[in-house]
């Protein structure tokens, strides 16, 4: 018998162009002002200023959104390599401010201003690294988008400089600010499906149960960049390509320069979820056995098909799939729990309701905040953590194993072979090509 | 010597076709058969390199369209022009293929497309990713034989690679003309577990350029950290005092404060 709770359906980010009109902007500046409702701004010493670097669809429609709604923050600034994202994003904000933000081109000046506190970085993952980076050493505390980071090995440093800066760092997988991910995960650790033995993380399409996300790609011809792109600096560190659409703005995720496709996309939020409720948060598998389907007609160069087995010391498995319907299946020796953002069901009621001796404690059914990403809760976590100099709820070393789950699943199935990983020195045993791949060189002038 | 795969001569030509779908077919084929070549095939990953390699730097033979009759200047110049047989597009791709094989056989061939206008940065960025002492080598030499903006390329590449030889490169290049090598050997040599470097970084903090100054300051913290990291914690203490007292920035400042307090 399943037992269901919390059905609601989630917002979808809306589609973004950058020919703007003024019905376009009032009606995303009405939704950011309604948004949360703030009653009254926080005095202006009390707020927190952010620079938000990426103004295309998530960080104008969900960031800007949200924290233009959010009294104990200001967006002061706002930053993007195409000029058309910065203004109407500029636009949206001089409407739920009544004063028209700064506007810049190169995050590097937004990261000169004293007067800003925090960044949001909304960009392409192959610039998560850099912006983060030279984002702590100017002293900001950083919202990172998910994934961290585009591959292994800049994720170590990213830790290391934000301990080294004291940095509140909040990773962009707002599942763990979630009640259903939050409960699910509670319940799990606390063994109410008894022993843990499998993980299954879905990766289809929300909504569905069956049918592979599959997105090849149409060629398109290589074009001179459109007015207001600065594809150069867009580029930044990744190898260089010429400029067409389809690689550019939200398709970034499907080009491997850019992103890791499905599986660091929804992989990020699920696989997360996973690590949490294993208590691995500062570890990871030890064997990945990654089966990927490659559209070699291309052009995008993700994998289309996958299906990840990842083991831990533990006994426990992690399967990562994409042909299933989306969310996280936990099965234990006692029942199951399956969670999504629009249901959280079980095995039998019992494992949802009945009171238990708790021995961690992450679910706050007081504070239950009922539809993700229609609340703030991961912001305000952020900024009551930037507050009180606490560690958010997916903080920076969380973000960079999740991250890592992804990244060990695309370099196993871009290889063909199973793969042993050293969670703890965060190589390959044996396989010299995988440890190359843990690794990106960046385009010059570029460094970490 | 195994034999590779039969299609790979045919595969680097399609790397240039003019449709681009085919281009990525047979980037992505010949990708397959090096990722694929990896696990304990070091035989086949030579026999490939050497393939790929060898189309990366293949030339045509100068020829007497190379010179120019009754000019000797332009004769000699243009006998010197290379002639490369296949396009920018699929040498680029090449030198990047060869940075998926950490295999000693790929350093001759990205050591030599570092002359590869068109295919240097990305032959640079593949001797970065190769375990080789020869690809250290390779980009030591090239400090001192390429030019501007690129060599901070090579550095960039250089702080990735641990060595006395490649700290010592290091050191020399950071009185280089380029502004912009000059500030990545700063940022290198934080990345380096040597006190000694301290005291360049330190000396940089007092340059003209405030460009300079700000990242010599932000050095100074990272090798603190390197150092902290490596065991040496005399060394990074030593650093971060420094630091409290210097003119640094506030984020510098605070790191310091942390480090030190936390003992």
């Amino acid at each position: 018998m399943n037992s269901a709770i919390g059905r609601r359906a989630f917002l979808t980010g809306s589609a973004g162009g950058v020919l703007v009109t003024s019905a376009e902007v009032a009606a995303h500046a009405e939704q950011a002002g309604t948004e949360q409702a703030p009653t009254r701004r926080a005095a202006a010493s009390d707020r927190v200023t952010i620079g938000l670097i990426g103004a295309g669809v998530r960080g104008r429609d969900h960031h800007l959104r949200f924290l233009s709604a959010n009294p104990r923050a200001e967006v002061v600034a706002i930053c993007d390599v195409d000029r058309g994202h910065a203004d109407f994003a500029g636009q949206i904000a001089a409407r739920a401010y009544k004063k028209k933000p700064l506007i810049f081109g190169d995050f590097r000046r937004v990261l000169e201003r004293k007067d800003i506190d925090a960044v949001v970085i909304a960009t392409p993952d192959h610039w998560h690294s850099i912006m983060a980076i030279q984002a702590m050493e100017a002293g900001k505390d950083v919202y990172c988008e998910k994934p961290m980071t585009l591959f292994i090995a800049e994720g170590r440093r990213m830790v290391s400089v934000a301990r080294q800066y004291g940095t509140v760092f909040q990773v962009g997988s707002q599942q763990r600010s979630d009640w259903r991910f939050r409960h699910a995960v509670e319940l799990v650790r606390n063994n109410r499906i008894g022993r843990l033995k499998r993980i299954t993380t879905h990766l289809g399409n929300p909504g569905t149960t069956s049918g592979a996300f599959i997105h090849p790609g149409t060629w398109e011809p290589v074009e001179t960049p459109p007015d207001g792109l600065d594809f150069d600096m867009w580029l930044g560190p990744a190898p260089f390509h010429d400029y067409s659409p389809n690689r550019c703005h939200f398709e970034f995720r499907y080009n491997l320069d850019h992103s890791g496709g499905r599986i660091t996309d929804w992989g990020a939020h699920h696989n997360d979820i996973a690590q949490w409720a294993l208590g691995m948060d500062e570890s990871g598998p030890v064997k990945i056995d990654g089966k990927g389907g490659f559209n070699k007609a291309g052009p995008y160069d993700y994998a289309n098909y996958l299906d990840v087995h990842y083991q831990y010391a533990n006994g426990v498995e992690l399967v990562c799939e994409n042909e299933r319907g989306n969310g996280v299946r936990f099965e234990g020796s006692d029942g199951w729990i399956f969670v999504s953002r629009l249901l959280l069901e079980a095995s039998s009621p019992e494992v949802l309701t009945e009171p238990s001796a708790v021995n961690t404690k992450i679910y706050d059914e007081k504070n239950r905040n009922e539809e993700i990403p229609g609340t703030d809760e991961h912001h305000n976590n952020w900024l009551d953590c930037i507050k009180t100099r606490g560690r958010c709820a997916a903080d920076i070393e969380a973000g960079h194993r999740s991250a890592c789950i992804c990244h060990l699943g695309n370099i196993s199935m871009r290889l063909g072979r199973p793969l042993e990983w050293n969670p703890e020195r965060e190589e390959f045993a044996g396989d010299p090509v995988a440890n190359v791949m843990r690794d990106k060189p960046f385009r010059a002038p570029w460094r970490l | 010597m195994p034999a590779i795969n039969p299609e790979v001569p045919q595969w680097i030509d399609q790397m240039g076709d003019k449709e681009q779908v085919v281009a990525f077919f047979a980037y992505q084929s010949l990708l397959e058969q090096v990722l694929h070549s990896g696990a304990g095939q070091t035989e086949m990953q030579v026999t490939l390199a050497e393939a790929l390699g060898g189309a990366l730097t293949a030339v045509t033979k100068l020829n007497a369209r190379n010179s120019v009759a009754g000019n000797a200047f332009l004769s000699a110049v243009a006998s010197q022009t290379v002639n490369y047989v296949h396009p920018p597009r699929v040498r680029v791709s090449l030198a990047r293929l060869l940075g998926y094989m950490p295999v000693e056989a790929a350093v001759p061939f990205l050591a030599k497309a570092l002359e590869d206008l068109d295919a240097r940065d990305m032959a640079r960025c593949s001797l970065e990713a190769n375990p080789s002492e020869k690809a250290s080598d390779a980009l030591i030499e090239a400090l001192d034989s390429v030019g501007g903006s690129f060599r901070a390329g090579v550095v960039n590449s250089l702080a990735k690679r641990k060595g006395a030889r490649v700290a010592a490169a290091l050191r020399k290049a950071a009185e280089d003309p380029q502004p912009e090598v000059r500030l990545a050997v700063l940022e290198a040599l934080a990345d380096v577990a040597e006190a000694s470097h301290d005291a360049i970084l330190e000396k940089a903090t007092r340059a003209a350029s405030p460009a300079e100054r700000g990242t010599a300051h932000i050095a100074r913290a990272r090798l603190a950290e390197t150092l902290r990291a490596s065991g040496d914690r005399r060394g990074a203490e030593r650093i971060y005092k420094a630091i409290l007292a210097s003119g640094a920035e506030e984020p510098q400042k605070k790191a310091a404060r942390l480090a030190l307090n936390a003992g």
